[in-house]
């Protein structure tokens, strides 16, 4: 940024109270340069400089002007032959006249081209119409050369353009001397002096906006756009990266909720919310089941868990169960259950025969118990004894086993799905039923219900276990990206949240920026907008519009030029009631000031052909418009007509007038016309010619008087051509000029320098010129007083020629 | 040649059709001027005759707080405007036909002396 708006920038910037301490970094890191707002923005800003020094209102140092001492062509366009427009350098006006086709445009043309490359009205045309560029009868080499002197330097400084091909953009330029500071780009383009009226017109049309950045670069604003502009960028990228958080949300809610799952229902919802609880959302989606114990995950994953009992463990019991039950009835047909009985019988036979008893006290036999019954009863006992035993102990054994597989039939759970209900649980159901009602069942009949009710089951089970899978992996499919899409979200909510503090900086530092622009744009607007409102008062004539006010107004992409114009003293019309003269006319008011800033390094200004679509009483407020800026500045107007020469001649604004004309093979001819020295003699030679006419009387009284004129003008002449032709400051040479007050005055300032040496002047003109020349100052200013006498022609003619002597001094 | 008829030549050329000339406006103004600086002189002559001897503007002034005419005391000026159209000016623009008018018509009563009318 340049300095000193820079300087102004941080001294308004240091004395806002109400501002953050990183708003500041951050205006003052955008008023440097994108590098230094990246890192003001990651938390590390530059140090902040201080304010270098008080600023005070410096006087703006104005260039030292650069006026045209010449424009030549060759080979280019219109011009064939190398030719050139010799111009004056310095302020006043120059007409260069010429029919359309006589080559006097492409004279302004070269100007443009040979020091901007390009030229602003050929980009809007036709790769064909550019090709036109080159002349036809272009033999040799093709240029555009300027020849300009700069105020202050006293060696001309020449631009020259050359091209070697049949390619308009491949050019090379040459600045000569070689170290002439001619680096006019940026102010080419702030300044242009270049104005035509087709593009004048086209930016009035291309509305408000194109007027803006058209006007814009003046007010040396540009770099606080810029900064403003960094801050917009980022502010504009956060905002977008909000609003896609926010509608990443939205999306991702609109898929959670489409789905059936719990999981997905909660998250929808906290998805959804104004402002988002991170951490919920993250606890949401960081289990893969989330804490929802009742969600449809969970229960297939129940469901899945199921098993029915092992085949080999269902008939291994069946067996087992078998081989009991058959042990138990082979034991049981045995008579077994007698068995205990007998062996208690023999046992208390035993308790007898320990009584010494030997007869039977059942049958009555003698000695029926003796040592051989005795051991056989006692073997006998135990052995019945064991019998008994065996089957007690089977008995047992088959009622714990038929206990047991009871127990371990198996109720399974099956969950009821009731959006999407699984097929086979009806049948599972229906299964498990009868696998449990054979609770009931003892032995082989338990057995066989084993046999029977495990297929059905396990069937039923294996089915609805494929379908239970099946589902899970479907909902757990549409969780699983969702979670992972929610994860991603979350990270990127995450890192927006931490930024959402610097974007509400960076709203601050935007708005203070543009507040600022528009305070410094208002000022800096002000005296341009004063002389546009002047401007338009000389060139509007009769037209009943008024421009009561130009602004420059608006921020960011809404910048625009604001013409306020009144008509008939009514407010607020739009530029759409103005006709085609008063948008041409207002254009030129609105550019005139441009190029006639003191800030601008030109000193000249090139007009081409802006009396199109103008009525005659608005060339005169034209004729006007250009005398007075010429005053200041060098105005070449180039026009296809006499209107404007005319007018000029009428309202007797002095005017340099050259005439452009083509002749065969694009030879075109300038002639100079009516400088004022040729100007006074010629209408001092026709009074005198006329003297029949006019009378005796004002003849006598007019002539001397005409004459003098054309001598002073000769002496002026000599004067500015010199000691501008020098480098001299053009306001130093005017007044010197403005001071030496009559005919000897003004030759003493020019014969000496020195206005106050008039004594010398008759001396000195005597001794250059002869004594005609003092005859000839004697007769004029004797005679512009008290009458001349003698014969007027012959006074004329001697006026001439000391005048010719004079001007070429 | 009076100041009354250098006057009448100015008044005549003013409204003469040589108007459409581009030497009209300044010889209009050198009559006038003339006019001016005539009636100076007959004042003089007549009235102040010791004041020949001084310098042109010193005259000027003189007429300008001692004649005693009607607007004199604008002479000084008037004949400052005038002179500037007899002169050549840089970047001045000429009088218009209403401002030369005006000086005509301010010229006027310099040329009658006071008991005159």
């Amino acid at each position: 940024m340049d300095d000193q708006l820079y300087q102004r920038v941080l001294t308004r910037l240091y004395d806002d109270e109400t501002l953050d301490e990183a708003v500041v970094d951050l205006v003052d890191a955008a008023c440097r340069s994108d590098e230094a707002l990246e890192r003001a923005l990651a938390g590390q800003p530059d140090p902040r400089p201080a304010v270098a020094h008080v600023l005070e209102e410096a006087a703006a140092v104005a260039p030292s002007p650069a006026y045209l001492r010449s424009i030549t062509a060759a080979g280019f366009r219109g011009v064939g032959k190398e030719r050139s427009l010799p111009l004056h350098p310095g302020p006043g006006l120059t007409l260069v006249v010429g029919r359309n086709g006589s080559g006097k445009s492409s004279f302004a043309e070269a100007a443009e081209v040979a020091l901007t490359g390009d030229n602003a009205r050929w980009q809007k045309r036709t790769a064909d119409w550019r090709k036109g560029w080159k002349n036809l009868h272009a033999h040799g080499a093709v240029r555009a050369q300027v020849q300009l002197t700069v105020e202050g330097v006293a060696q001309p400084v020449s631009v020259t353009r050359r091209w070697d091909g049949d390619d308009f953009s491949a050019s090379t330029v040459k600045v000569s001397p070689a170290d002439a500071k001619a680096d006019w780009a940026s102010a080419l383009a702030t300044y242009r002096p270049f104005l035509s009226y087709s593009e004048l017109g086209g930016l009035l049309e291309a509305g408000p906006t194109t007027l803006y950045k058209a006007i814009a670069p003046l007010l040396g604003l540009g770099e606080l756009s810029d900064a403003r502009e960094r801050v917009r960028q980022r502010r504009l990228a956060g905002q977008k990266e909000g609003k896609a958080v926010k509608q990443r949300a939205a999306e991702l809610a609109e898929t959670a909720a489409g789905l059936d799952d719990p999981r997905a229902a909660t998250l929808s919802k906290e998805l959804g919310r104004r402002t988002h609880k991170l951490d919920v959302l993250e606890g949401l989606v960081v289990g893969e089941e989330g804490d929802d114990t009742s969600s449809a995950v969970k229960r297939l994953a129940a469901v899945l868990r199921q098993e029915a009992p092992a085949e080999e463990r269902v008939l291994g019991s069946a067996e087992k169960l078998r081989a009991l039950a058959a042990r138990v009835d082979d034991l049981t047909q045995k008579d077994t259950a007698r068995s205990l009985e007998l062996a208690t019988l023999l046992d208390q036979a035993l308790v007898l025969v320990d009584a010494q008893t030997t007869t039977c006290p059942l049958c009555g036999t003698v000695e029926a118990f003796d040592a051989h019954w005795t051991e056989h009863a006692r073997e006998r006992s135990q052995q019945l004894r064991e019998q008994a035993g065996a089957l007690a102990q089977a008995r047992e054994d088959l009622a714990k086993l038929e206990q047991g597989v009871a127990r371990a039939l198996p109720k399974l759970s099956v969950p009821v799905f009731e959006a999407a209900p699984l097929q086979a649980t009806a049948a599972l159901l229906a299964a498990n039923q009868t696998w449990i009602d054979g609770a009931t069942l003892r032995g082989t009949a338990l057995a066989d219900h084993l046999l029977e009710a495990w297929t059905p089951l396990a069937e039923a089970l294996a089915s609805l276990k494929l379908e239970a899978q099946a589902e899970h992996d479907r909902l757990q499919n549409l969780w699983r990206p969702l979670a992972l899409d929610v994860a991603d979200w979350l990270k990127r909510a995450a890192s927006f949240d931490a930024t959402a503090e610097r974007l509400a900086q960076l709203k601050t530092a935007e708005a203070w920026l543009g507040e600022l622009e528009g305070a410094l744009r208002a000022d800096r607007f002000a005296p341009i907008a004063e002389k546009v409102k002047k401007a338009w008062r000389v060139l509007r004539s009769r037209s009943n519009v008024d421009i009561s006010g130009v602004e420059m107004i608006g921020k960011g992409t809404h910048k625009k030029v604001d013409v306020q114009v009144q008509v008939d003293g009514h407010d607020g019309v739009a530029l759409g009631v103005m006709s085609q003269g008063e948008l041409h006319a207002l254009a030129l008011s609105l550019f005139l000031p441009r190029v006639t800033l003191p800030e601008s390094p030109f000193g000249f200004l090139l007009v081409d052909d802006p009396v199109q679509s103008m009525d005659p009483a608005r060339v005169d407020g034209l004729a006007r418009l250009l005398s007075s800026t010429a005053r200041s500045r060098q105005v070449i107007v180039f026009t296809h007509d006499e209107r404007l020469p005319e007018a000029l001649r009428r309202l007797q604004l002095p005017a340099r007038v050259l005439h452009v004309t083509r002749k065969e093979q694009s030879v075109v001819e300038v002639h100079e016309a009516d400088d004022p020295i040729r100007q006074h003699l010629e209408d001092a030679f026709a009074v005198a010619t006329q003297e029949q006419k006019i009378g005796h009387t004002v003849a006598s009284r007019v002539v001397p008087g005409l004459c003098r004129l054309a001598l002073e003008a000769a002496v002026t002449s000599a004067i500015r051509r010199r000691r501008l032709g020098q480098g001299e400051v053009h306001a130093d040479v005017e007044r010197a000029i403005a001071d030496a007050e009559g005919l000897k005055p003004v030759t003493a300032l020019a014969f000496f320098d020195d206005a106050s040496r008039v004594n010398e002047v008759v001396g000195r003109l005597r001794k250059t010129y002869g004594q005609q020349a003092v005859d000839a100052f004697e007769l004029c200013n004797d005679g512009s007083h008290h009458g001349y006498t003698g014969d007027m022609v012959s006074l004329v003619r001697l006026c001439r020629s000391v005048a010719q002597g004079l001007e070429r001094l | 040649m009076t100041a009354r008829d250098l006057l009448d030549a100015a008044w005549s050329l003013y409204r003469s059709d040589a108007r459409s000339d581009r030497w009209w406006t300044r010889g209009v103004a050198l009559l006038a001027r003339q006019a001016i600086e005539q009636a100076l002189r007959e004042w003089a002559r007549a009235e102040a005759p010791g004041v020949q001897a001084a310098t042109f503007r010193a005259q000027l002034l003189c007429f300008a707080s001692e004649s005693g005419r009607t607007g004199a005391d604008q002479a000084p000026y008037l004949w400052s405007r005038l002179s500037s159209a007899c002169h050549f000016n840089g970047y001045e623009l000429p009088p218009s036909g209403r401002e030369l008018k005006r000086w005509l018509e301010a010229t006027e009563p310099l040329l009658s002396t006071p008991g005159g009318r």
